[in-house]
């Protein structure tokens, strides 16, 4: 297999997994599914942060303050780039000055 | 945000699109510095300009792809790398599922190009969008269309001109990604059951992440703590029946 098949391969692996959610939904689903799915957006979100909170390693204080910083910022304004720019700015000033 | 009410349903679709590209306009600060410093590995990894590119315009998924240049470089079995791919993006079969129950059965736009475009970052703002009853597949699709045109133009910038960009991870510009979920999780988080869920799926992902091949975390974790609400909810209604 060479690299550009390798590529396609990869490419239509990865399109399997985009295109089973969407085709699987077009079928009557049993119900505790459609309740374990009100639960996914809530659960995924919250495993995508925690590995990258940089938790046991020296970068663990500036990035958990941006992150404090950011929920505070997102709390008062409800805006999504109120969030980044606040977290961003923390966590840039807290690793800086650490 | 006043309602807008569609001179007709094109002019709607077009004007839902536009929002969903603008929607992810905050996320590009993240993906840019992302797709060039995956460009640099991957020619530091010995592949061509054109194979670099053909991988962000056909698997569009960053974290699959750096596993897939540094599994190439070590020399990794090619069935090995596609299965890395593969668990490395099972856990879109979940967003398909997710977002499908919220566009409803009326999607006019053919379901294969939206598959094509779906990441972490296009549920995220569609899932969030949909808190205000909108969110349907014209913003999602928008929001997936940006995120690719930019993956893609700073693959090709990377690729040709990486060396000479400021150093991302020195920036810490990666920062950016967490902080994106959290404002999306923040104001899903109604009830103290969907609390609970998040602080599972939290531990969970972290605790995994030591025992687990990388791509399996998320789905695992997020369908632990999904169950876990779902238990709660149960045991919740059958109280609420004996009392």
């Amino acid at each position: 297999m060479g690299t550009i098949g390798l590529i396609l391969a990869a490419a239509l692996a990865t399109y399997g997994t985009r295109i089973a959610g969407f085709t699987l939904a077009q079928r009557q689903l049993p119900g505790l599914f459609g309740r374990l799915l009100t639960y996914i957006p809530v659960a995924v979100f919250a495993a995508l942060i925690a590995p990258d909170l940089g938790l046991g390693t020296s970068e663990a204080p500036a990035r958990l303050l941006g992150v404090a910083a950011a929920a505070l910022a997102v709390w008062r304004t409800r805006q999504l780039w109120a969030g980044l720019a606040a977290g961003m700015l923390i966590f840039w000033l807290a690793r800086a000055f650490g | 945000m006043s309602p807008e009410v569609p001179l007709n349903r094109t002019a709607g679709q077009a004007s839902e699109l536009r929002r969903g590209v603008v929607a992810m306009i905050p996320l590009w600060a993240g993906v840019a510095p992302f797709a060039v410093a995956f460009a640099l590995l991957a020619r530091t990894a010995g592949l061509s300009v054109i194979e670099t590119q053909l991988l962000s315009l056909t698997v569009f998924a960053g974290g699959a792809q750096v596993a897939l240049v540094t599994l190439l470089a070590a020399g990794a079995n090619g069935i090995a790398i596609v299965l890395t791919v593969l668990a490395l993006n099972l856990r879109h079969v979940l967003y398909g599922l997710s977002l499908s129950t919220q566009f409803g059965p009326d999607i006019k736009l053919p379901i294969p190009l939206l598959a094509y475009v779906l990441t972490d970052e296009a549920y995220g703002v569609t899932i969030r969008d949909g808190l205000d009853g909108r969110g349907g597949p014209s913003f999602y699709f928008g929001a997936g269309l940006s995120l690719y045109g930019v993956f893609n133009l700073t693959t090709l910038a990377g690729s040709l001109v990486g060396q000479l960009l400021p150093n991302s991870e020195r920036l810490g510009l990666s920062f950016i990604f967490p902080l994106t979920f959290l404002a999306l999780l923040m104001p899903l988080l109604r009830h103290w059951r969907q609390c609970l869920v998040a602080a599972t799926a939290a531990i969970s992902a972290l605790l995994l992440g030591r025992v687990v091949a990388g791509g399996l975390t998320i789905l695992l974790a997020a369908l632990i703590a999904a169950g876990l609400g779902v238990a709660l909810e149960t045991l919740g209604a059958r109280k609420e029946e004996t009392a």
